[in-house]
């Protein structure tokens, strides 16, 4: 006798489908989806808790309003993640230039949840060393301008490959790359000084 | 060439979103009026009437098509004269277009010609005038509309000038 047949899981195309076919319960599979990545991403954008869950809402709220538009020749995820990155930058510009820092260092969870590798060192002396090097990061990180955080945090933190940047931010290779580029200077500088 | 992708930053790790996010954001979501294609679908869907008016132009469509080649599988003469008839219609119409439009443009070349010497216009907005006429006339439907106001002004003209034979000013 054989085992249960395992149903696959709807593809993106799919669910998009039955979304646009009047289904809106079917958005929450999606959500489920892509949620972490993209509450990452504003995470990372924001460094503040409240407002990635907002920002992160926003993103998919959006998303669901301009659903018809999505082109199904790119991925569902690169196009939440641009959306996402256009919500950032509106958040970005009704803040100002809003320290950061401050936020960062307000936000009660950002130690506790984002578990640093060197936690799984049994040397407590490398994890404090660990955890200090994750704050000094994220610190420096959310000191970078709006385009050079978008592109770090895009490439190094969430692994999108430069080319999907690209589609991501609607740029050219060669300026995600220069992005890429004068933001790693600018975290080596700040990190520098730091230490 | 470009990079592939990098695995998760080991120093910055991927946070957990908080529990109520899914929560939230389905809420709002149950919360937005109808989205575009929701209107396009409700437009759509109390529209059964153009379906029927479609099935019925099709219908007749197809009738008028069967009617015509079972006349020219039976009667191929009476055909040839219906469609002799029809093109006659077709240039009728087409002659009376153009005649009216020619009409048009007479009336109004007399008409101006008539009122021109008695209005102090300078011959430049004059010419730009009757040019603007000319091309608003040629239009078959304004033409016939056109013609036909041309008429009886130029019909009014007329009768002004003989009731009053004043000698018009020739205009040089």
């Amino acid at each position: 006798m054989e085992g249960p047949v395992a149903v696959a899981a709807p593809t993106d195309a799919e669910l998009v489908a039955t979304v646009l076919n009047g289904n809106r319960n079917a958005f929450a599979p999606l959500v489920e989806r892509y949620q972490t990545g993209i509450y990452n991403f504003t995470y990372r954008y924001t460094h503040n808790r409240e407002d990635a869950a907002d920002l992160a809402q926003e993103t998919f709220l959006r998303a669901f309003r301009s659903l018809h538009r999505y082109n199904k020749k790119y991925q569902l995820r690169n196009w939440l993640y641009s959306i996402a990155a256009n919500v950032c930058r509106d958040w970005s510009r009704k803040n100002g230039s809003r320290p950061a820092t401050m936020a960062f260092a307000a936000s009660p969870g950002i130690d506790s949840s984002a578990e640093p590798a060197g936690d799984s060192s049994d040397n407590p002396a490398e994890i404090v060393l660990t955890n200090e090097n994750s704050k000094a990061l994220a610190d420096a990180i959310s000191q970078l301008p709006d385009d050079y955080r978008a592109c770090l945090i895009l490439f190094h933190i969430e692994g999108i490959s430069q080319a999907e940047i690209c589609q991501i931010l609607q740029l050219p290779l060669s300026v995600v790359k220069n992005r890429l580029y004068r933001a790693r200077l600018r975290l080596r500088q700040m990190l520098g000084e730091v230490s | 060439m470009t990079k592939s992708n990098q695995p998760a930053n080991p120093i910055l790790p991927p946070v957990e979103p908080p529990a109520e996010l899914l929560g939230n954001i389905m809420a709002a979501v149950a919360q937005e009026p109808p989205t575009a294609w929701e209107k396009a679908q409700s437009a759509i869907a109390p529209s059964q009437p153009a379906s029927v008016f479609t099935m019925a132009l099709t219908l007749s469509v197809a009738l008028a098509g069967i009617v015509l080649i079972g006349l020219l599988v039976l009667a191929p003469s009476v055909l040839v004269s219906q469609l002799q008839g029809m093109l006659w219609v077709v240039r009728e119409c087409a002659g009376f277009v153009v005649s009216g439009v020619r009409i048009t443009g007479m009336f109004v070349d007399s008409g101006l010609a008539l009122i021109r010497p008695t209005l102090v216009i300078t011959n430049q907005v004059w010419s730009t005038a009757a040019m603007l006429l000319r091309i608003v006339s040629s239009g078959p439907l304004l033409g016939i509309v056109i013609s036909g106001c041309a008429l009886v002004i130029a019909g009014q003209l007329l009768l002004l000038r003989l009731l009053f034979t004043r000698p018009v000013a020739q205009h040089t």
